[in-house]
């Protein structure tokens, strides 16, 4: 694949290299991961007693408690504020200059520079989760169709992250410092994007305003498809929104790059 | 007339008999805490400790479009983390004995926990600074190592974000008309004060590790595992994950007890919290005296 040459590779194999070298770092990354289902568990099953109600956000507790699960298993594997950071340091330092003279592209050099062990993270927490799921019983996608549905809607949502922090690393060409706007961008897509709670669970009028922003389908979607909540013509619908987002940040990430290496300046070696 | 110019070739010599003087040793810094006791060793990092902090300020305010951007963000992250709680009430009437001006309450503690956190961040980067072999330029300095690595990189401005915290208890108190004593306020305050100290003290002692096993960032995420926790109020939870998040991982003094002393619980029982929390401080204290004093002196670096 043309995409995966030899350069990126490189890129790859360093990657794996540091995650070999701190293997017991590696493992003990997994260590909050009990204490928030400890915690996930026994504050929605509280709330559900309290509620009263079978249902809450059109997910019964089982189904809830997966969806809490899954948005944490499935957010560790997504290209975050790290990227923005990262950018900002490389035009801030001059860094930029050498790598333009390499023959890399600067998207792809940042995406298998820094976002490949978080995808190795995720698609692990992932395996895992599948593991401890059928372990317990809990609830685990057995429709095929519904597996291709969310395998889409997962490569979808890292490209959409990925686009969308590093268009707004980008800003880095033009602003003194970004820290504060990725910051407020953090705590949004906490909130709009369903990690925090179900979008489901929101007043009707905030929902709306949930759709029509990009974070929904940043984390939201693939879930909610794992839970197989959309029905399948839906499901398509907002397989192609999700699409129509990560298209217009890759577009606007290019745009800008190009605005912004005309702005660029760097002095000295 | 030509001023004459000194022969920087063939330079006249100086003769040093008669002008020499008593020169200081450079290389024996003075000791305060001998010379002139305990008291000025403390005033001198206190100073310093001033003046670090006007520079954190100055250094923060520097890009004020980006200042102004992190205390905007504050705000938006706070409103986030009350509306939370907003949605989840309007499912349920309320969480156990939490109800919304409670759970609002505990969202300001928690915000200025957090922040008082941030301004004291070098904590969290110890265990980079132990692997890179950065604590030489500290050693040689005539100031307590950690002082100097805490007081260098304060992030003082967040102080205002501690301060939103606050405003958003005061809030609270007026707007549900819960009216507390102010010895409850002082111990609430006192008890949220030494809650961010335990954390430190924690975060520090699994920082301090790095001294033997290397890279130990796994570490901060077991701490920030605690700060998930943090957000809720943590006696909602069985008694066996209470006790382990007061002990252990003490994230409880954070924002649930003061949430509770200032409202639901007697000034009796929150000394009695308070009397326990100090217990474990000390606990914790003497914990990470040693191990950084150990840490301390196995640490050896090469190079500059």
């Amino acid at each position: 694949m043309k995409i995966l040459e030899a350069k990126y590779l490189a890129l790859i194999k360093i990657s794996f290299k540091r995650v070999n070298e701190f293997k017991f770092d590696f493992v003990m990354r997994y260590v909050e991961i009990p204490i928030y289902l400890v915690i996930v568990y026994f504050l929605w099953r509280l709330i559900f007693q309290f509620s009263g109600k079978t249902e809450l956000g059109g997910m019964e507790f089982d189904v809830f408690f997966v969806y809490m699960v899954l948005a944490r298993f499935i957010f560790v594997s997504f290209p975050f504020t790290e990227t923005s950071e990262e950018i900002e340091e490389i035009i801030k330092s001059g860094q930029l200059t050498a790598i333009i003279t390499r023959p890399v592209t600067f998207e792809k050099y940042i995406f298998f520079k820094l976002n490949f062990n978080t995808l190795v993270d995720g698609l692990l927490g992932i395996a895992l989760f599948l593991l401890v799921s059928f372990a317990l019983g809990w609830y685990v996608l057995d429709d095929p169709i519904y597996w291709i549905l969310f395998t889409l809607s997962f490569i979808l949502a890292i490209g959409l992250n990925y686009f969308f922090y590093f268009t707004l690393g980008l800003l880095a060409f033009w602003a003194d410092e970004i820290f504060g706007i990725t910051q407020a961008i953090r705590s949004i897509r906490m909130f709009f994007s369903g990690e925090l709670i179900p979008l489901t669970m929101f007043p009707g009028a905030l929902l709306t305003v949930a759709s029509l922003l990009p974070f929904k389908y940043m984390l939201f979607n693939p879930v909610f498809l794992y839970l197989k909540k959309y029905p399948i013509p839906e499901a398509i619908r907002q397989l192609g929104f999700q699409l129509a987002w990560m298209a217009f940040f890759m577009i606007l990430s290019r745009i800008v790059y190009k605005k912004g290496l005309e702005w660029y300046n760097s002095y000295g070696g | 007339m030509k001023k004459p110019s000194p022969d920087l070739l063939n330079p006249t010599p100086v003769d040093t008999t008669e002008t020499e003087v008593e020169k200081p040793d450079l290389l024996e810094e003075p000791d305060f805490r001998v010379k002139t006791g305990k008291l000025a060793y403390v005033r001198k990092h206190l100073k310093l400790f001033y003046r670090f902090s006007v520079i954190s300020w100055k250094r923060s305010t520097e890009y004020k479009f980006n200042f102004m951007l992190n205390n905007i963000q504050q705000l938006v992250t706070l409103f986030i983390y009350v509306y939370f709680w907003r949605i989840i009430l309007n499912h349920i009437p309320q969480l156990r004995e939490w109800d919304f001006p409670m759970l609002a309450i505990l969202t300001g503690f928690v915000f200025f926990n957090q922040s008082l956190l941030v301004v004291f961040w070098a904590i969290w980067a110890i265990n980079r600074r132990i692997l890179k072999g950065d604590l030489d330029v500290f050693l040689v300095r005539p100031v307590s190592v950690l002082f100097a690595i805490i007081a260098q990189n304060l992030l003082i401005y967040r102080l205002l974000e501690a301060s939103l915290g606050l405003i958003i208890i005061l809030g609270v108190l007026i707007k549900y008309e819960l009216h507390v004593v102010l010895l409850k306020v002082i111990l609430a305050l006192l008890m949220a004060f030494l809650g961010t100290y335990l954390v430190m003290a924690v975060t520090l002692f699994l920082q301090s590790l790095s001294f033997w096993l290397g890279r130990t960032n796994a570490f901060t995420h077991l701490i920030q595992a605690g700060f998930l926790v943090n957000r809720y109020p943590i006696t909602i939870f069985p008694k066996l994950v209470t006790a382990f998040f007061t002990v252990f991982l003490p994230v409880i003094f954070i924002a649930t007890y003061p949430a509770l002393v200032l409202v639901k619980l007697s000034v009796t029982r929150g000394l009695q919290i308070l009397g326990g929390e100090l217990l474990i401080a000390g606990l914790w204290t003497f914990l990470v005296y040693q191990i950084w004093q150990r840490g301390i002196r196995r640490y050896e670096n090469i190079g500059g």
